[in-house]
């Protein structure tokens, strides 16, 4: 069965596809550094993008379109992973809409969650956002926040074997349940786990990097920037130092943050969210040139704790 | 399980941000225009009606305020961006029950007397705040007349008009258990826009602060002023 992703790719149905022309438009741009999911060896660009908070804007035309335009930006960039759950409000919704003007880029790579306390309803909830996001199969389904974890693992795992899913992961924020989280890693069948990790939230490197470095589980990283908490103070207060561009291709802070994340050897990629356009170039600007060493990556938490 | 909890901030369950929480307001003003006129006349005449002993015709308009606020922006708008206000939306229309059932069943006959006592200024005040200088706050600290809020509109002005008409007319526990959803609300509206960094986050606190400090006064100041007769009757040795 061709499916609805497959269909518009190749028959490059409505003029906007044609404005979503990335690797052609911009031929000359660096390509995004990609990172490989250990599963399989497929490689993903290391910056993707989070919709929490950010999509959910109702049935608003106005700020649908504007958030459109970060979609088609964040593919003219060459990105790859968007990451949505079903308890982002208007978010799928959102996603269906975006890619219903920009045609479904052979370049994304679908995450969402199944988010419901209902053992039985994976499968029900999984259709909803195909349907939702008119993208069919998801590349990955996570489960958030681990609710009810058993049943919908059962499930997924069951997907997986059909081609229905591509990739099984899990989900955490905040630094929470994570003895659970290791638990459940160390039973194997995982291809994915999302968590927090930044640069003043790092408690994950002591057992659950590592582990999934082990177990060959691929990280994604969600609230890089502590909810825009961290990124916005440091750009209101502080010059980005300049032995960190000496060190590396550091031009921003969002360069020097989101680099920190993805230079950790166990990073698939982070997952910043944002409305503007050009906070997606700055943040996608992160996924190129040189990354920091160990011995950078040190002196940079010296520095943010400094501040 | 403690620690967990703690790891939780206001910010995690608000699911949107500030644009769009300010284009709402702005929608649902274009959506609704010129209601926002008649609602002012409504919340003036229940007032009046109050003033006039008609507490049924004042109840019911209130009411009336509430269950549109409760269904057009809550339930229909407002829910589409977080599940909450769907319980809100009927949390509001259980709040215009409420209101029906004490003005039909209240024994209190409010009047206006003269001079007016520190409390029914204080009703009045934060009465008219509602109506009256919120639409007025709200535009000039956000985008214009876009982004005012209305009474009977809007849920934050609709809730603290509420609370000032309640001080005016209501004691006792009759006074707590009316103002239980409109305060309620006025908390959980305030800790959303402090998140979302809006100026309306200010606006609304001011009202809620005059309201607590009104509450305060209308529950002690019959202490004081029963002291203040039992001392003028022993001082004319009765």
């Amino acid at each position: 069965m061709i499916t609805r992703r497959q269909a518009i790719s190749r028959m490059g149905i409505g003029a906007a596809t044609l404005s979503l022309a990335p690797l052609q438009v911009f031929a000359g741009m660096e390509e995004l550094r990609r990172h490989p999911i250990h599963s399989t060896g497929e490689k993903i660009p290391v910056i993707g993008l989070g919709t929490w908070r950010t999509f959910n804007v109702g049935d608003d035309e106005e700020l649908m379109l504007d958030r459109t335009k970060v979609v088609k930006s964040f593919f003219d960039e060459g990105g790859g992973m968007i990451d949505c759950s079903p308890m982002y409000g208007s978010a799928r919704e959102l996603m269906g809409f975006a890619f219903e003007r920009l045609g479904v880029p052979d370049t994304l790579f679908s995450a969402e969650k199944v988010w419901t306390r209902e053992g039985s309803a994976t499968r029900e909830q999984v259709r909803e956002s195909e349907e939702l996001w008119g993208v069919k199969p998801f590349d990955l389904m996570q489960i958030h926040n681990l609710v009810s974890w058993e049943a919908h693992l059962e499930t997924l795992k069951e997907m997986k074997e059909n081609g229905d899913i591509r990739y099984i992961g899990l989900t955490t924020s905040h630094g929470r349940r994570h003895r659970d989280l290791e638990a459940i890693m160390r039973r194997g069948g995982i291809d994915f786990v999302q968590l927090t990790y930044n640069l003043t939230h790092r408690s994950v490197e002591d057992r659950l990097l590592p582990l999934a470095k082990d177990e060959g589980i691929a990280i994604i990283a969600n609230r890089p920037y502590d909810g825009g908490r961290l990124i916005r103070d440091l750009k209101a207060k502080h010059e980005v130092p300049q032995w960190a561009s000496d060190a590396f291709d550091c031009e921003s802070w969002a360069d020097f943050l989101l680099k920190f994340i993805t230079s950790h050897p166990a990073m698939a990629c982070a997952i910043p969210a944002t409305t503007s356009v050009s906070h997606l170039k700055e943040n996608m600007q992160a996924g190129r040139g040189s990354l920091p060493d160990e011995e950078t990556r040190q002196r940079m938490i010296r520095h943010v704790e400094s501040l | 399980m403690i620690s967990e909890w703690r790891s939780y901030a206001i910010e995690d369950f608000i699911p949107f941000t500030a644009d769009v929480y300010l284009r709402l307001i702005e929608r649902v003003n274009s959506g609704q225009w010129p209601l926002q006129l008649p609602m002012l006349i409504v919340g003036l005449a229940v007032i009046v009606l109050l003033g006039r002993k008609r507490k049924l015709s004042a109840g019911a308009l209130l009411a009336a305020a509430w269950v549109w606020v409760g269904t057009a922006f809550l339930i229909q708008r407002y829910a589409q961006l977080t599940w909450v206000a769907d319980y809100w939306g009927w949390a509001f229309c259980a709040q215009a029950i409420v209101l029906c059932a004490f003005a039909f069943g209240s024994k209190s006959d409010f009047r206006f007397r003269k001079p007016f006592p520190i409390s029914d200024c204080l009703g009045l005040a934060i009465a008219l705040y509602g109506l009256v200088a919120y639409p007025l706050l709200t535009a000039f600290a956000g985008s214009g007349w876009a982004q005012s809020e209305s009474f009977g509109i809007h849920p934050d002005p609709t809730a603290i008009a509420t609370l000032g008409i309640l001080i005016l007319f209501s004691r006792g526990w009759q006074l707590w258990i009316q103002s239980l959803i409109p305060l309620s609300w006025c908390v959980f509206s305030a800790l959303t826009l402090s998140v979302l960094e809006t100026s309306g986050f200010y606006i609304l606190v001011s009202g809620i602060a005059l309201f607590l400090v009104s509450m305060v006064w209308v529950s002690v100041s019959p202490f004081f002023e029963r002291a203040q007769a039992q001392s003028e009757l022993d001082s004319q040795g009765l």
